[in-house]
């Protein structure tokens, strides 16, 4: 480092003491400085007043963008994902089997739940399978063909 | 001296409906502070951006959380004025304009216990100044000098300031009084903002 005197140390320490200086002023001695500086406080307020809030809706927009872009994101890779579940309840009822048998051959148990499909009434089934899809256990469209 | 920094929690840092209540809450004279103190920094951004530019930074700053406000340790217009001195510093130092710099992004700022922020990111341009950034702050306190020329008290803290010395050691140096202090530097903080602070490029010696 040279020898050179820190003129930025300086100039900081001095504009340290005004910033202090402006945040200790009363609003009184400040706004008599915005008038003595031919500016008008209530008009200047309003502006900076009006930007900032104009950048917070801007901000609160952009945010809620990107959360809407980020759910439409999921739920296309969602649907993407998505099994085409049979319709019928036979054949859901035959998925099921498929599954329950792959999973034993892979030596794999699956909770009572799932093995015990046979005694569910048939509206809760698709709900079974997709629980099996969100597990990531359904084959592929191919072997269930 | 500084204190170690530390970042600001998560679960403290304002969020943007608190700021949004909080700028509904400055008064008049608050928003004419941060006006004065952006136009005060103008001269160091080297007509790269305007002061502001340098305020509407500070504020984006804030809201998208890559300056994190602790509302419980300092007021908004505190906290702007220290996002405000910190930016524009490293603006200054930085060679490209301000636009063209890369907006790095939020939990990357720091704040010491007294809820002065700082940003490593700012901190990576805080490097020792160049001797041509020197000449530029050299300038500037001689522009000031002549600004404050007919006035032997604002000479007598310049003095001071260009001793090294802090507030505490100018008041012991030359007998002055807290009061008679803060009289002082309101007079040449009103002098200053008459005058401006000027680019020292611009050679503004002149005025009255």
């Amino acid at each position: 480092m040279s020898n050179e005197p820190r003129h930025d140390r300086h100039l900081n320490a001095l504009l340290d003491e005004l910033d202090r200086s402006s945040l200790h002023a009363t609003d009184a001695e400040i706004l008599e400085d915005a008038r003595a500086a031919g500016i008008d406080p209530a008009a200047n307020a309003q502006s900076l007043k009006a930007d900032f809030l104009a950048r917070v809706r801007r901000f609160q927009k952009r945010k809620f963008e990107a959360a809407r872009l980020a759910h439409a994101r999921q739920t296309d890779a969602l649907s993407k994902r998505s099994y085409r579940i049979p319709t019928s309840p036979a054949e859901q009822r035959m998925l099921l089997q498929l599954v329950v048998a792959q999973q034993a051959q892979a030596g794999v148990a699956l909770t009572a739940k799932f093995r015990e499909f046979d005694s569910m009434p048939d509206s809760d089934l698709r709900g079974l399978i997709e629980e099996l899809e969100a597990l990531g256990l359904l084959p592929s469209s191919n072997e269930s063909e | 001296m500084k204190k170690a920094v530390k970042p600001v929690p998560e679960d403290r840092a304002a969020t943007a409906a608190e700021i949004e209540a909080a700028i509904n809450e400055l008064s008049d004279a608050d928003l004419y502070r941060l006006r004065s103190c952006a136009e005060r920094l103008e001269f160091l951004l080297q007509e790269k951006a305007m002061g502001r530019d340098l305020l509407g930074e500070a504020f984006e700053r804030l809201l998208t959380g890559s300056r994190k406000w602790d509302k419980t340790k300092v007021g908004l217009v505190t906290f702007l004025f220290g996002a405000m001195r910190s930016i524009c510093s490293a603006w200054f130092r930085a060679k490209e304009t301000p636009t063209e710099r890369p907006s790095l992004a939020a939990s990357v700022t720091v704040e010491d216990e007294e809820g002065h922020t700082s940003n490593p990111v700012d901190d990576y341009a805080a490097r020792e100044p160049s001797t041509e950034e020197l000449l530029i702050f050299r300038e500037t306190l001689l522009r000031l000098e002549d600004v404050l020329a007919g006035d032997q008290e604002a000479q007598m803290i310049l003095e001071g300031f260009r001793e090294g010395l802090e507030p505490p050691g100018i008041r012991e140096l030359w007998g002055f009084s807290q009061t008679q202090y803060d009289t002082i530097v309101t007079r040449m903080r009103r002098k200053i903002k008459r005058a401006g602070i000027v680019q020292p490029q611009q050679g503004a010696s002149h005025v009255q």
